[in-house]
């Protein structure tokens, strides 16, 4: 069982699983869910990082408690603040390095929230996902745009509510039986909860429309992109696609589909921890 | 021979350091000082002296180190062709198919070695030139070469196609340089010394880094998904065997060449006189004999014959041509 901490803004709450280090000088680990999930859904890494780094893991809104979210809490700039609470109120110093992983939907907050950050994030870790820039540049893959397809089906509000109160066990099923999630794992249990940030596509397609005519910014955060050969949903990218939005940008590809860090928890795990250690030497 | 998994970073990165830790010097470690010993053959040969059964002594000396010299001249110059290749057929590759940093290392040190064993095979070929006392530039007409042929061409248009032909011939001439010093190792003493060491060190990297072809085919059969490179991955091995077939053909009619040197030395003396045992025979045999008792010329031609090709075959599921037809008793 974790620690769950919260913080409220402007009457909304926002829960944070938070296991911190005894080493009170331990950099700052944030883990961003995807969708469908939860923070739960860390939990693999959790029992890992935990004995090196502070880790927060927060709930996307809705995810851990059953209330209606309002749809505008979703943008992406609302979450972002929401974080940024967060991470005012965990830090123990404003010189603790921080480092951001994001599965699938959690990448294209992480990505953002680390260019607002700037030099205060020492890496960032994408778990088959990546940030929305990048996915805009994939406008011309005709590939991406199958695999997307669900995305596009997600801006109407009746199959929003046809997947979150009347089928979601079916829809969470077939998410998780495409993405390779063995039978046994325990995130096949979640329920309702974990879809309740369907909305964020919707804000989601807005933000995208941005970046299309957008020329590439490039980060100087260090990047791992950790992929599932198998993804349904998303293309591994390759290195000039990371070139182009990376300055240090490194592909490592497992034998797994879209939950990587659950298929594959034990390779994952020692990649992710290697690859922090290599940034704390080096940042 | 046991696949490698190309997710398993950490054991390729264990190769990696292995390969490392044991390359082998191609300049200090082998005595470049002793000289070539002109009374010892550089490979064993059949009873039938390749091509000349009914050669002398000293003209099966000569065809022995001939020969020699043409296997030195192919593994120099193929592993020339793939390190020529590099960018298209693997740098390009590996950026769109990035799998992990420790298959690119390991890619940079297989390049690295690839033309440390093309300088090590054409230092051994200069030296025998001066030891014959001809010009270097002179001898190496008479010798296979891939610059600028058509071959390199066709490789290299394949590659911008998507294909993977250049990694079926590296590891068929990879599993041939193997089995050639296998084959030495049983004439050890009747061999000259350089010329042993230095296929010996050639097998011993060899023997480390061969599974690198397999990897590259597995990254591209993993990952190429689009119609024209699954229709590639069938067809690239048959590109390689018939550019291949073509290519030591082409080589081997560089024999009528011998007269222009039959001067300089009693070597190309000799070798010219050889002619003449040739003419007496008939095109039809000479061709059947290339393709099934020739040692070294019918493994050239016969790729699909190495036991790792075969595996690698059936494993990737790429066709070949069925040159079963032409075999013969060895």
């Amino acid at each position: 069982m974790y620690c769950i901490d919260s913080i409220s803004r402007n009457g909304e709450v926002f829960h944070y699983i938070d296991v911190g280090s005894s080493n009170q000088n331990a950099s700052l680990v944030i883990l961003l869910h995807g969708f469908p999930d939860n923070a739960f859904g860390w939990n693999l890494q959790i029992t890992t990082l935990k004995d090196h780094f502070h880790v927060i893991a927060p709930f996307m809104p809705g995810t851990l408690n059953r209330h209606t979210v309002p749809s505008e809490r979703l943008k992406t700039e609302e979450l972002k603040k929401d974080l940024f609470e967060v991470l005012n109120k965990v830090r123990v110093s404003q010189t603790q390095r921080v480092y951001i992983l994001g599965h699938d939907l959690g990448a294209f907050l992480g990505e953002s929230f680390a260019k607002d950050l700037g030099q205060d994030i020492k890496g960032i870790i994408f778990l088959n996902g990546m940030g929305l820039e990048q996915f805009v540049s994939r406008k011309f893959k005709l590939t991406q745009w199958f695999k997307s397809y669900y995305a596009f089906l997600f801006q109407l509000a009746f199959v929003r509510a046809l997947v979150y109160e009347v089928l979601p066990d079916y829809f969470l099923k077939k998410a998780y039986d495409h993405s390779i999630v063995p039978l046994h794992d325990e995130i096949r249990n979640n329920d309702n909860r974990v879809l309740s940030t369907i909305p964020l596509y919707k804000h989601l397609f807005r933000d995208a429309l941005k970046f299309i005519r957008k020329k590439p910014g490039r980060l100087t955060i260090p990047a791992l992109f950790l992929w599932g050969k198998d993804d349904a949903f998303l293309n591994i990218p390759n290195l000039d696609e990371v070139d182009q939005f990376y300055a240090t940008g490194t592909v490592r590809v497992l034998d797994g589909g879209h939950w990587i860090m659950r298929s594959r928890f034990d390779q994952v795990n020692r990649i992710i921890l290697k690859t922090l250690n290599q940034w704390e030497k080096t940042s | 021979m046991a696949t490698i998994d190309i997710y398993d970073e950490e054991k390729i990165a264990r190769l990696l350091f292995v390969q490392r830790a044991q390359g082998i010097d191609f300049s200090l470690d082998l005595d470049w000082s002793q000289s070539i010993d002109l009374k010892k053959s550089f490979l064993p040969l059949d009873h039938n002296a390749i091509l000349f059964p009914k050669a002398s002594e000293e003209q099966r000396l000569v065809i022995s180190q001939f020969i020699g010299l043409m296997v030195a001249a192919t593994i120099s110059e193929l592993e020339e062709v793939a390190c020529r290749l590099k960018g298209p057929t693997w740098e390009n590759v590996l950026r769109k198919f990035p799998v992990n940093p420790e298959i690119h290392e390991m890619g940079e040190l297989f390049y690295e070695d690839e033309k440390k064993h093309s300088a090590g095979f054409r230092r051994y070929i200069d030296l025998f030139a001066e030891k014959v006392n001809v010009d270097p530039v002179d001898l190496k007409v008479l010798l296979p070469s891939s610059d600028k042929t058509l071959s390199s061409k066709i490789y290299h248009l394949n590659s911008l196609a998507g294909g993977m032909a250049i990694w079926w011939l590296i590891a068929a001439v990879e599993e041939e340089s193997i089995l050639i010093f296998d084959h030495m190792r049983k004439s050890r003493r009747e061999i000259d010394p350089l010329y042993y060491d230095l296929h010996k060190a050639h097998y011993e990297e060899e023997i480390r880094h061969k599974s690198y072809a397999s990897i590259m085919l597995q990254v591209n059969s993993e990952f190429a998904r689009v119609p024209h490179s699954i229709v590639l991955r069938k067809l690239d091995f048959i590109l390689a065997e018939i550019l291949n077939i073509t290519w030591t053909f082409n080589q081997l009619f560089k024999v009528k060449n011998f007269k222009k040197l039959s001067s300089a030395n009693p070597f190309f003396k000799i070798l010219s006189e050889l002619e003449p045992l040739l003419r007496d025979q008939s095109s039809l045999s000479v061709i059947h004999h290339l393709f099934t008792t020739a040692p070294y010329i019918k493994n050239m031609l016969h790729l699909s014959e190495h036991q790792h090709i075969r595996h690698m075959l059936e494993r990737f599921g790429a066709k070949k041509i069925p040159l079963h037809y032409f075999k013969g008793a060895s």
